[in-house]
Parts: structure tokens; C-alpha cells; sequence
């Protein structure tokens, strides 16, 4: 199998098997305006720990994700407009849940403080929150997009 | 029937319990509220020595001391409670997707809130169909005859 690490997983191993999965990396942001890069929306080490090194399970789960994520915004808005908060809280758990399974610890961290704010019943700052984890979940999606890109499977690989 | 509710969120599982109350849904549900009581409970450890075999489990996968993931494992390894059937409460198809790669024979996936029609649904879908006959059997027959 492909890209595959028995366990127990070594550092050393994981490592190299995340530089073979993603290539080059992104460009710094910003870098050239002189203002302080952001930091990496996804890491891949977490990731990779999620699966154990499995490369092709990765592929999957990032799959998943991308499949997932508009069906779990769309829920979080209509619950926000709505003031649902039972949908909220559920919606945005799960979103937090997935993302954080691939390393995504920006939509991680603002989808847990709209549940947070579901579970209270505190949605005053919801529309802020929102808009706050539209611009992680903004950042993520070009990078597994881009991921799936550059592993796509072919003959010879 | 006996089923245990392995669920920590107590809003969740009032949700969960409110969804099987009908009348066509012959149960009992018992509800542990991390990964640790619902091992223990399944081997009737403790306070659980004279704990009934479930005959179903719906597990959660975020719990406090011992996750889904390692709660679903122990079952799986340990050969007097490995043919339990399990369903996860996921919705998440990330979650979905790593819990079938890893060969714990997950027996259904349940997006929370979990309704009458998902779970009678996941039930029927389950190769156990003498399961489904002991806990569904009015909406068997209802189903049926209509």
C-alpha cells in the first residue's frame, strides 16, 4: 500500500511521508507585503497522525471533508438567522470534530466557540462568530483542494 | 431489548431517549456517560456486576476519559463482547470514513439529533435481522401492511 506506516508511527517516518504527500509548499502569505505570515490553516501532521499514516485513508478523509463542509455551513447559517440552537450547537460540534481530525485548527477553534455559544444560548455575537469561521473555513478548502491536486493517483506512481 | 447509551452530552441523550420512546420501539435504554463506565458496564465491572448484555450499543465518539474510537476497539478485541452490535452517533462523514478504514466493524452511523426514522432505518439496515424483529416488530408490521 501506498504511502502506508505501520505502527508504532516514528517521527522521522511521518515526517517524510508528509513531505512526499504535499510536494513543495504554499507560498508564504504575505510574506513580500513585509507583514507576519499567517500561520498554516491546516497541519498535516495531525492529520497524519488521524489516520496513522495512511495516505490513501487521508485522500479520503479530505474528500470527505470537502463534501461535507458547504453541507455543514449551510446548516450553521440557517441555524444563526434562525436562532436554532439545538441545529447550531449539533452543526457546529460536527464541523469541529471533522476539522480537527485534519489539523485545522483555525475552523476548529471558531466552530467550537459557536457551539459554545449554541449550548449557553448566547447567540448575540453568533453573526460575528459566523462570519469569523467563514474566513478559516475560506482558508482550508483551497488547501485540500489543492492537496487532492497534487495526490491525485496515477499509472507509474 | 436492552440498549446502552454511551453518550456524555446529557442534551444529546435526553434526544436520543425521546426519539425511541414510541410505542412500536421495544427497549430499554441505559445511558454511561464516558468510555471508561461503558467498558465497564459491558465486562459488569463494579457497580455494574449485574449489568444485562446489550443488545445494542449507540456510542459516541467524543467522550471524556476514553474515546469512541477506543471504546469500539476494546469491544472488538474482547472475544465475549466482540458481536455486540455498534452504531456510532456521527454525523460526520470525516469520522465515518476513519472508523470504516480501521476494520472495527462499525454496524451503522447515526447523525445526532437522532430521529424515530434514523434509528429504525439503521436498524433494518443491520445484518442482524433477529435484532430488528425483537425491537422493531410493531413498525415491522406497520411497514409491512402498508
Amino acid at each position: 500500500m501506498d504511502g502506508y506506516i505501520a505502527k508504532p508511527i516514528r517521527a522521522q517516518e511521518l515526517f517524510g511521508a508528509i513531505e512526499g504527500l504535499l510536494g513543495e509548499p504554499d507560498e508564504p502569505v504575505a510574506a513580500a507585503a513585509g507583514t507576519p505570515p499567517e500561520a498554516e490553516p491546516v497541519d498535516w501532521s495531525e492529520a497524519m497522525r488521524s489516520v496513522q499514516g495512511n495516505r490513501p485513508l487521508l485522500r479520503a478523509v479530505v474528500q470527505a471533508a470537502l463534501e461535507e463542509i458547504p453541507r455543514l455551513m449551510a446548516a450553521i447559517r440557517q441555524s444563526v438567522a434562525d436562532r436554532d440552537t439545538t441545529r447550531l450547537r449539533l452543526s457546529a460540534h460536527t464541523l469541529k470534530g471533522s476539522l480537527r481530525c485534519l489539523g485545522a485548527e483555525g475552523v476548529f477553534q471558531r466552530a467550537y466557540e459557536i457551539e459554545v455559544m449554541a449550548r449557553d444560548g448566547t447567540l448575540d455575537d453568533s453573526p460575528r462568530a459566523l462570519e469569523l469561521l467563514e474566513n478559516e473555513v475560506a482558508r482550508v478548502i483551497p488547501v485540500f483542494a489543492r492537496f487532492l491536486e497534487r495526490d491525485e493517483p496515477h499509472d507509474g506512481r | 431489548m436492552e440498549i446502552l447509551l454511551v453518550e456524555d452530552n446529557l442534551d444529546d441523550a435526553r434526544m436520543t431517549i425521546q426519539a425511541l420512546r414510541h410505542e412500536g420501539v421495544r427497549c430499554r435504554v441505559t445511558l454511561v456517560r464516558d468510555g471508561e463506565e461503558a467498558m465497564a458496564f459491558l465486562r459488569r465491572e463494579g457497580i455494574f456486576a449485574r449489568a444485562p448484555r446489550p443488545d445494542l450499543v449507540l456510542l459516541d465518539i467524543e467522550l471524556p476519559k476514553k474515546d469512541g474510537r477506543q471504546v469500539l476497539a476494546e469491544i472488538r478485541a474482547d472475544p465475549v463482547l466482540e458481536s455486540i452490535p455498534v452504531v456510532v452517533l456521527t454525523g460526520s462523514l470525516v469520522h465515518q470514513a476513519i472508523f470504516q478504514s480501521e476494520g472495527l466493524a462499525v454496524d451503522g452511523f447515526m447523525a445526532k439529533p437522532v430521529s424515530l426514522e434514523q434509528f429504525v432505518q439503521v436498524i433494518k439496515s443491520l445484518h442482524r435481522s433477529w435484532l430488528s424483529e425483537l425491537i422493531l416488530p410493531s413498525l415491522d408490521h406497520d411497514s409491512s401492511s402498508s
